[in-house]
């Protein structure tokens, strides 16, 4: 597997591990865009990241660290990396739920994350259960000058929310797409009235159709221990996954004619489009059929 | 793949046995995904494994009633293979065009049948009248190679030893018979239905029939003889193990 050659993809900020999990006597040898990376630490525990070429040669590339991971570029952003206040919001208790492989498109995944009507099937008796299978109409909209993708005003009855959840609810929800392959939600908070918790996902595609996608949360829960919230949202995304890897083809098709898509698909259909405007070719059902 | 198997032909990819009412399972036919179901009323099915929805494997998904539901998002699709309910707008009736591609499919001999091409009549399946079905097993090996292997590995009648005969007809490229003509083992026959999945890999679904009334030890005989085949096909030389043992690898 080559390097990709797309440049929208090689110009953007990717995860590409878990602060924590990076040390000096543990760096982290791993792929981005088909390239193998290594991520490490200096003496000064500043984290660097290095291209690694075939003949072993290693090229540096710019490093940064925020919201708990290490982020790199094999490309020119021509932004900065995106913003996140909930990460130094008081009251917050960010738990890492660990880094799950995953084989599929990493656009395959985002699209999944902004997905509800999956709810009472894949993730039955805890988001969701028939026959409350109804997605209500939300909004979609891409708000400038960030250029990021949001859908707000969902909402979907869950029999187990949370963690924290006693009994059924109303979960509202908002998602936020700042750039192709990070996502996160904002969701009914079951403990705290009025408050909102965070679960995102930060996807770092090794290849075109392998990713690793690093979980993390943002919650107002004090109560619950972090080993039974991590079971929690790795067993959700292990739900998730048996779905990913038997989407076929693996890349996510952009042309609006290849599958079929209803009301409640208005966040998949308005993220593709968004893909398409921005001209991303990696991960989606095109460049796959291009490769082959 | 060979070219003595014809796409436009026919060919097995499950006993009706292993399809239960309500079950849902995949196949491979010429590299194709395709998946098997059968509905309430007992009637079976063979469509194009993926959803029109979001892409998602179909062979996941379950069934309910007379209706296929997608694992993803619990579409339903009815015997038609048009889409009848997308829960998450559950007044909606889906339009016209919401459907599977559902492929020619026929249950006969005992086998459930289907093509990539365009065959010119039914499966030629009235001679398996008579057979029982023992079992399906995949080997690592090209569907052609199965046909041109079978005279070597040699064939254990079950009452007897007489002289086998092997029969390929081009015209049902799956199927290759094999019948006794020994007086010790009148009309034993051994059936074939060559599936072949893709490159290098094929299923067989191996029928028989004894003049015995013990269809048991019948199918638990040639389910043995499927194993070994499987042993040959793939080591290239017959197993170590005499006939009879009751370790052939599985």
């Amino acid at each position: 597997m080559t390097p990709t050659a797309d440049r929208v993809a090689l110009d953007d900020w990717y995860a590409v591990g878990v602060s924590r999990e990076i040390t000096r006597s543990a760096p982290r040898r791993t792929r981005l865009l088909g390239q193998d990376i290594l991520v490490e630490r200096d003496s000064a525990g500043t984290p660097c990241v290095f291209a690694v070429d075939a003949d072993g040669r290693r090229r540096a590339q710019r490093a940064k660290e925020l919201y708990g991971h290490v982020w790199t570029t094999l490309g020119a952003p021509s932004r900065p990396l995106f913003s996140m206040p909930e990460f130094d919001e008081p009251g917050r208790r960010l738990v890492l739920c660990g880094t799950a492989t995953v084989r599929t498109s990493p656009l395959r995944i985002v699209e999944n994350f902004l997905d509800m009507s999956h709810f009472p099937y894949v993730h039955t008796g805890v988001l969701g259960e028939e026959p409350e299978t109804a997605v209500a109409d939300y909004k979609v909209e891409i708000r400038q000058p960030e250029n990021e993708l949001w859908a707000t005003e969902c909402a979907f009855y869950q029999p187990q929310a949370a963690m924290s959840a006693t009994g059924g609810q109303i979960s509202r929800y908002e998602y936020r797409v700042p750039s192709p392959c990070v996502t996160v939600l904002y969701k009914t908070c079951p403990a705290v009235e009025g408050a909102w918790d965070l679960v995102g996902i930060f996807v770092q595609p090794r290849d075109e159709a392998v990713c690793d996608v690093h979980i993390f949360m943002l919650l107002f829960d004090d109560i619950s221990s972090t080993e039974s919230l991590i079971h929690f949202q790795q067993m959700i995304f292990l739900q998730d996954r048996s779905i990913l890897e038997n989407q076929q083809p693996p890349g996510l098709p952009l042309d609006p004619a290849s599958e079929t898509a209803v009301r409640a698909d208005r966040s998949s259909m308005a993220y593709r489009r968004w893909l398409r405007e921005q001209g991303l070719t990696f991960g989606t059902a095109r460049a796959a059929a291009d490769a082959a | 793949m060979s070219d003595s198997h014809s796409k436009d032909a026919w060919y097995a990819i499950a006993g009706s046995r292993d399809l239960a009412a309500g079950a849902v399972m995949p196949a491979r036919l010429f590299g194709e995904e395709r998946v098997l179901w059968r509905d309430g009323r007992g009637v079976s099915h063979v469509w194009h494994n993926r959803c029109i929805h979001r892409g998602m494997r179909l062979e996941y998904g379950f069934v309910d009633g007379d209706r296929l539901a997608c694992r993803y998002h619990g579409w339903r699709f009815g015997e038609d293979a048009r889409c009848v309910h997308i829960p998450a707008h559950p007044d909606m009736t889906p339009p016209e065009d919401f459907r599977i591609q559902a492929c020619e499919t026929a249950e006969a001999g005992g086998l459930i049948w289907t093509t990539v091409g365009a065959p010119s009549g039914p499966p030629a399946a009235t001679r398996l009248d008579n057979l029982h079905f023992c079992r399906t097993i995949a080997i690592a090996a090209d569907a052609a190679d199965i046909v041109e292997a079978l005279p070597a590995i040699g064939f254990p009648f079950l009452l007897g030893r007489g002289e086998p005969v092997f029969a390929h007809e081009q015209e049902a490229p799956g199927l290759l018979t094999i019948r006794s003509t020994g007086a010790d083992a009148p009309g034993e026959t051994l059936v074939l239905a060559v599936q072949p999945t893709a490159k290098g890999a094929c299923q067989v679904h191996v029928l028989a029939n004894a003049a015995t009334d013990d269809t048991t030890a019948l199918r638990r005989h040639f389910a043995r003889w499927a194993r070994r085949f499987r042993w040959f096909m793939e080591n290239g030389r017959p197993p170590d193990m005499s006939w009879d043992a009751k370790g052939i690898a599985a």
